[in-house]
């Protein structure tokens, strides 16, 4: 179906009267993943973090939060039409269907080409295959340390993360880089209920993990020209 | 046929002459009435006793650089009072297609008060620094908890639009324009900051009443972490630093704000 709305913008003055050019761009996978400091103050350090993906869809829609310095005087909900539920998606512009088991502590990892069309992109929507992000490791907190894995999968797409960019077809490449640091944000290791390897799935710890899965800002997609 | 309209309110607009604009705000029946329980994904209904505003820098403005007429000073309102309630009139508006219209909701140690409003929430919101207080009370059943919630918002709503009159407004000749900025009390009750499935809900807010006294307060709600709240509900969307509940219903407070009924405008935190 989106392959079908990508294809459709192709033609002159199509979705919303733009005129849109054909083009292709690689996309690849990287992380942040040292220095992860919990907000409780738990360092953590990463044995395994493999992202199992299935699609990265690119949009035409702002996304609803722009990041700013200080967060808590500057941005919220800023640089879009503010509402709860309000994030349009827009026009799809381009896509990468393909699986991919990305280990994140290896550095880059290629996902595939992207076929898309030109134009102003404001957003893309992750979709992750079964088994989420899968993370191994410990977390240490003065005298304590958690040895810890586990695994979220979000049950649809992930919708509306940043990505601004006037896409031509000059040549580049989009790198789609998870802030570790933030998926792992929320997660207080002391809260982990009945365990932590696996991590139990009903404690807090575990809800901070996959709140910081879902939460987009942890996916900072930038462009690259070549 | 809408857009039909809208071109011919140009053409008509763009004669030379003068209009007039006025410029109020109402709450609807959300914040004037109730917001009943079939409006809950989990049956509470609310009742505001209070919503206070401070509505400021209301600008038209045209894409191309020219500007109107501007609000001449900030002005506290209730619209839980019954509305709309106009702001102020401009009586000398230059009739065309103002599309690029502009306003904030801001803290004012001297706006006007219009309408009325208790000494001592005037002395609050002016010196506290307010520019949004809330007071009410959501039940369902028997159960019942009270709020009374200040925010010091600064929100700046820009290039305003309306499915209804496009962008901004048209001023003709003649005529009265009238621009409603319509608040939405629904917002602090949404469980989402992003997801389009967004959902109205009060059992975590109702729950985060820690010593039972029947009043929810702020810190109350900053005490809550989301991470003890079901995943799938207060999601964040891309708000990274939203931790609490306190924190969710901050960030919606920005949202109240809204363009003529259900019209938006871009919301610029400062």
């Amino acid at each position: 179906m989106s392959r079908l709305i990508v294809l459709s913008c192709l033609s002159l003055l199509a979705c919303g009267g733009t005129e849109r050019t054909r083009t292709t761009f690689p996309v690849q996978v990287s992380a942040r993943s040292s220095g992860l400091v919990t907000d409780s103050g738990w360092s953590v350090t990463l044995t395994k973090a493999t992202a199992h993906l299935a699609s990265v869809r690119f949009f035409s829609g702002k996304a609803q939060l722009a990041r700013a310095t200080p967060w808590w005087h500057r941005a919220l909900i800023s640089n879009a039409y503010a509402h709860p539920g309000h994030y349009a998606a827009g026009e799809a512009l381009g896509e990468v269907l393909a699986t991919l088991d990305a280990d994140l502590l290896a550095g880059p990892t290629e996902w595939g080409v992207a076929d898309g069309v030109t134009g102003a992109y404001g957003s893309l929507q992750l979709g992750f295959a079964e088994g989420g992000l899968e993370v191994e490791g410990t977390a240490t907190k003065g005298a304590d340390t958690v040895a810890f894995s586990t695994r979220f999968t979000p049950p649809a797409p992930l919708e509306g993360a940043a990505f601004s960019h006037e896409m031509t077809t000059s040549p580049g490449r989009v790198d789609v880089q998870f802030d570790l640091s933030v998926v792992f944000s929320r997660i207080d290791f002391a809260l982990v209920g009945s365990g932590a390897k696996p991590l139990d799935t009903m404690s807090p710890a575990f809800n901070g993990y996959a709140r910081g899965i879902e939460d987009v800002s942890a996916y900072v997609t930038t462009w690259s020209a070549q | 046929m809408k857009k039909l309209m809208l071109v011919m309110l140009s053409v008509l607009s763009s004669c030379g002459g003068m209009g007039k604009m006025s410029l109020t705000t109402w709450g609807e029946d959300y914040i004037e009435q109730e917001i009943p329980a079939a409006e809950f994904e989990d049956g509470y209904t609310v009742k505001y006793t209070k919503f206070l505003v401070v509505v400021n820098e209301f600008q038209l403005a045209t894409k191309t650089g020219t500007k109107g007429p501007k609000q001449a000073k900030p002005v506290l309102v209730d619209v839980h009072l019954a509305g709309p309630v106009e702001l102020e009139l401009f009586s000398e508006v230059p009739a065309e297609k103002w599309d690029s219209v502009s306003w904030a909701i801001m803290p004012s140690a001297d706006a006007v008060v219009l309408g009325a409003i208790a000494a001592t929430d005037v002395e609050r919101m002016k010196t506290e620094g307010y520019s949004v207080w809330v007071e009410g009370t959501v039940s369902k059943g028997l159960v019942s908890k009270s709020f009374a919630w200040g925010f010091k918002l600064n929100t700046q709503y820009t290039e305003c639009k309306s499915d209804d009159h496009g962008e901004g407004v048209t001023v003709t000749t003649g005529a009265t324009a009238v621009v409603e900025l319509t608040m939405h009390g629904d917002h602090f009750w949404y469980d989402d900051l992003q997801s389009p499935d967004a959902k109205l809900r009060a059992e975590a807010i109702v729950a985060a009443d820690a010593n039972l006294d029947g009043i929810v307060t702020q810190a109350e709600l900053n005490a809550v972490s989301l991470t003890t709240l079901p995943v799938g509900q207060y999601g964040t969307g891309g708000a990274s630093q939203v931790k609490t509940l306190g924190d969710f219903v901050t960030a919606l407070g920005r949202t109240v704000g809204h363009f003529r009924g259900e019209g938006e405008c871009l919301a610029t935190t400062r």
